[in-house]
């Protein structure tokens, strides 16, 4: 007899590998065992390696209460503020270069360790929000030998004297990282219940969505991007009647070619998906249930929950009080260093050489930057290069590699196959990005390192 | 205005209210001088500026923070009233109360904890004919005064029906010289003495109707929250300054060993200057709605509660032992911040306030 199939899950992103339905899209047919996977093989959903996938063991529950806390010291040689993916990868990539750092990091929330890419697609894969957690602040801090004080908001920064005063008391540094994200952005139209939008931005956040979601039939998402679109989709198989508002023609018009997008458009109109383009909302009120929603195009919908997904905003308050060089996003060079000597930024806050890009691959690039920064030689540096993205929209497979500023070319079809297409984006008779749809995606990886090699 | 009030009314008096003496003098000076009137649009010319009055409420804390809770007290009346529907207390009680000729307290620490599920409401009511019939006992209200026509509260009470099952709650000002209700003073703080402080015992006590401030209170307790909050870090700001002068006074002569402590006068200053600026940013919208904003005005009111811990801790320290003297101001400054760590919403109030939100 031969073994039950087992499930792998990539500590990055989260994405399942299961070994009963393989992973067709880069050619593992269902049944391919993990370990027989090559070794190159990527991800296929954030492109870590395969070295970064775990077994899942379905009998061990994250716990945390039993933990012991772990003690912050106040005086430390790394302070990190912000457990999102950034925070921890940071922690994570300076401990391996340097086992005695005193690193304390503070949170204002608890600091728990889950695959923020989940949250669009959690759903679909029946997974809760308690399914999401992979660990509690305490036990992951444990992991890496780091003090944690969670639940403690960073109210200013004191470059002069190195310290950081909080709702919690004032922590001193010797080097302070910032990882303090971005916020969903909202809108604010009129009406009684505008203050009741829902965004997603973190696991607290899709907990409280989750919660509302139950029971209701009908939601209404605001925004036409990569995560609305996803949220969508993902809401869709969920059983919900899905409608979005898109301000603009067309879908993911900031990423992906006209081409895909409208062939991605009627596939969600195939599920049902009720989409309202050029629109936007100007007024919600509470109904009898749920709110009534009114457009500029003259349009009153009534739904059940109302989700805004139009973007993300870098969090830059406390890197401008402390007088940092601040753009769209706090300003880093290759080290991830901000314009003040000792202070760093990573992740979704930070930008370097104009572009911030948050997506999860880039971040570890960083954090490995600014552990040889801080601890190594200096030789890692972080360059900004375009990223590949794989879309998560079961309606039809999408990879993309957006070109880091599309601005002075277009996108150019190079092969159109009813829902295969591929598209180059062409500036000055060179390409600077891709788009792949349908059977095609089986080409990302090996199209991205060609175009990326060295 | 408020500064010569302090120097010349308020400095002489400082030592006799922090023993006890209650006196409504000052409050009245600090009335007409404009102090209650910043953030009542209606009688401000339309403006509200919830920040003057927490600034006026800052430079008086900085001599004598009774004084300066006095005036909290005072200011969240007045905003009490201002944000009702009540149209008889707006044009009786409320000009006199913001000119500094009425006086006006809160209630409302035992309902805060009421809605964050620390406590049960105390006050219970039965619906009359005209108004209702309150009973139960509230203990600690500031700025009273005992059988006064002239002192009225805010306060909360659950209102039961004719089975005994509780209905809804209701908010209303309540006249001290209202029959049925008896006020005694329990027992002696280590601070705060001359406020005016009483436990409040109501025994089927007949409150009439006209008095009603919000029936629902929901909606209406939303309104004035970030106001009530914010109003209080005028407190803080105060006895941080305070102190931070008395930290400074210390270093005229100890300086040199003063430099091994943690907290330098000058560290609290820039921190006290930062969460200035927050809170003014905050105040200029309080009536925006959602859980982002209340959540920043609690962590603006935390922030406030910190700082005064180590302020307190550390004008303690910088005047060393003449600040253990009796009277001496530093041990007054030290008590004074305690206040503001404890009072409600206090430092685990506001903690759990926070978290209360950031969870699902």
């Amino acid at each position: 007899m031969s073994q039950p199939f087992k499930k792998y899950i990539c500590k990055t992103c989260g994405l399942i590998y299961d070994e009963a339905l393989g992973d067709e899209d880069s050619g593992l047919a269902p049944g391919t065992r993990f370990e027989d996977i090559p070794d190159d093989w990527y991800c296929p959903l954030c492109l870590v390696s395969k070295s970064d996938f775990v077994l899942i063991d379905e009998t061990k529950k994250a716990a945390g209460a039993e933990q012991p806390k772990r003690k912050a010291s106040t005086q430390a040689d790394i302070l990190i503020i912000g457990s999102g993916y950034a925070g921890w990868q940071a922690a994570e990539e300076i401990r391996k270069v340097n086992s005695d750092a005193v690193i304390t990091l503070l949170t204002a929330d608890d600091g728990a360790v889950y695959p923020k890419p989940a949250l669009s697609m959690a759903l679909s894969q029946n997974r809760s929000p308690d399914d999401l957690l992979e660990a509690s602040a305490a036990e992951k801090a444990a992991e890496l030998d780091v003090g944690i004080k969670t639940k403690t908001k960073v109210m200013s920064i004191n470059t002069k004297r190195n310290k950081v005063m909080t709702t919690t008391g004032s922590f001193s540094y010797k080097n302070l990282i910032l990882a303090t994200g971005a916020k969903a952005m909202t809108l604010k139209p009129d009406g009684n219940a505008a203050h009741e939008i829902i965004t997603i931005n973190d696991l607290n956040a899709y907990k409280k969505f989750y919660k509302r979601l139950q029971g209701v039939k009908k939601v209404t998402l605001i925004g036409g991007g990569l995560i609305a679109t996803e949220l969508a989709e993902d809401l869709s198989s969920f059983g919900v009647q899905v409608e979005m508002v898109v301000r603009g023609s067309k879908l993911m018009s900031q990423i992906m070619p006209e081409a895909i997008s409208h062939k991605l458009t009627d596939k969600l109109h195939d599920k049902n998906i009720n989409l309202i383009f050029n629109s936007e909302i100007t007024s919600m009120d509470t109904a009898e249930t749920g709110y009534v929603l009114k457009t500029d195009q003259g349009e009153t919908l009534e739904t059940e929950l109302v989700v805004a997904a139009i973007g993300i905003s870098p969090n830059l308050e406390l890197a401008k009080k402390a007088k940092l060089e601040t753009n769209l996003g706090i300003c880093i060079n290759e080290h991830c260093q901000t314009s003040e000597t000792g202070i760093f930024a990573i992740g979704d806050c930070a930008e370097c050489n104009g572009v911030i890009q948050a997506y999860l691959e880039p971040i570890r690039r960083q954090a490995k930057a600014l552990a040889s920064a801080l601890y190594s030689d200096s030789a890692s540096l972080f360059k900004v290069v375009p990223t590949l993205i794989k879309t998560k929209t079961p309606s039809l497979p999408i990879m993309l590699s957006p070109p880091l500023h599309a601005t002075h070319g277009q996108w150019e079809i190079s092969t159109n196959v009813g829902e295969n297409q591929k598209l180059l984006y062409m500036e000055n008779d060179k390409a600077s990005g891709f788009a792949l749809s349908g059977e095609l995606v089986k080409s990302a990886n090996d199209l991205y390192k060609e175009m990326y090699a060295g | 205005m408020i500064k010569q009030i302090v120097e010349k009314d308020l400095k002489p008096l400082t030592i006799a209210i922090d023993h006890g003496t209650y006196t409504t003098d000052i409050l009245g000076k600090l009335g007409q001088a404009g102090a209650f009137r910043h953030h009542i649009a209606s009688q401000n010319n339309g403006e509200l500026n919830l920040f003057g009055t927490i600034a006026d409420m800052a430079t008086v804390s900085e001599e004598c923070m009774s004084t300066g809770f006095m005036m909290w007290a005072q200011s969240v009346c007045t905003w009490y009233i201002e944000n009702s529907e009540n149209q008889w207390l707006k044009s009786e009680i409320l000009p006199d109360m913001v000119e500094g000729k009425l006086f006006g307290a809160t209630a409302l620490s035992n309902p805060m904890k009421y809605f964050a599920g620390i406590e049960d409401l105390k006050l219970s009511a039965e619906e009359v004919e005209g108004g209702y019939i309150i009973n139960g006992t509230l203990p600690w209200v500031s700025n009273l005064l005992e059988d006064s026509s002239k002192h009225f509260f805010g306060s909360i009470f659950t209102i039961h029906n004719k089975e005994g099952k509780a209905d809804r709650d209701v908010m209303a000002l309540i006249p001290c010289d209202l029959e049925g209700l008896t006020m005694k003073q329990m027992v002696e703080f280590v601070g705060m003495e001359g406020t005016g402080t009483y436990s409040l015992i109501f025994d089927n006590a007949f409150l009439p109707k006209k008095y009603l401030l919000a029936d629902p209170v929901g909606p209406y307790l939303q309104r004035i929250k970030a106001g009530f909050i914010l109003l209080q870090t005028g407190m803080a700001a105060g006895v941080i300054q305070g102190s931070i002068h008395e930290m400074n006074k210390a270093n005229l002569t100890l300086s040199e060993i003063n430099e091994f402590l943690d907290d330098s006068p000058e560290e609290l200053e820039e921190e006290l200057e930062d969460a200035i600026e927050l809170i003014q940013a905050l105040c200029e919208e309080p009536y925006t709605q959602g859980e982002e904003y209340i959540k920043s005005v609690l962590e603006a009111r935390l922030l406030g509660a910190e700082i005064c811990k180590r302020a307190a801790d550390s004008v303690m320290q910088h005047s060393g032992a003449k600040g253990y003297i009796v009277d001496a101001a530093a041990h007054r400054k030290q008590r004074e911040a305690y206040f503001v760590i404890i009072v409600t919403p206090s430092i685990k109030h506001l903690r759990k306030e926070i978290d209360r939100l950031e969870a699902a």
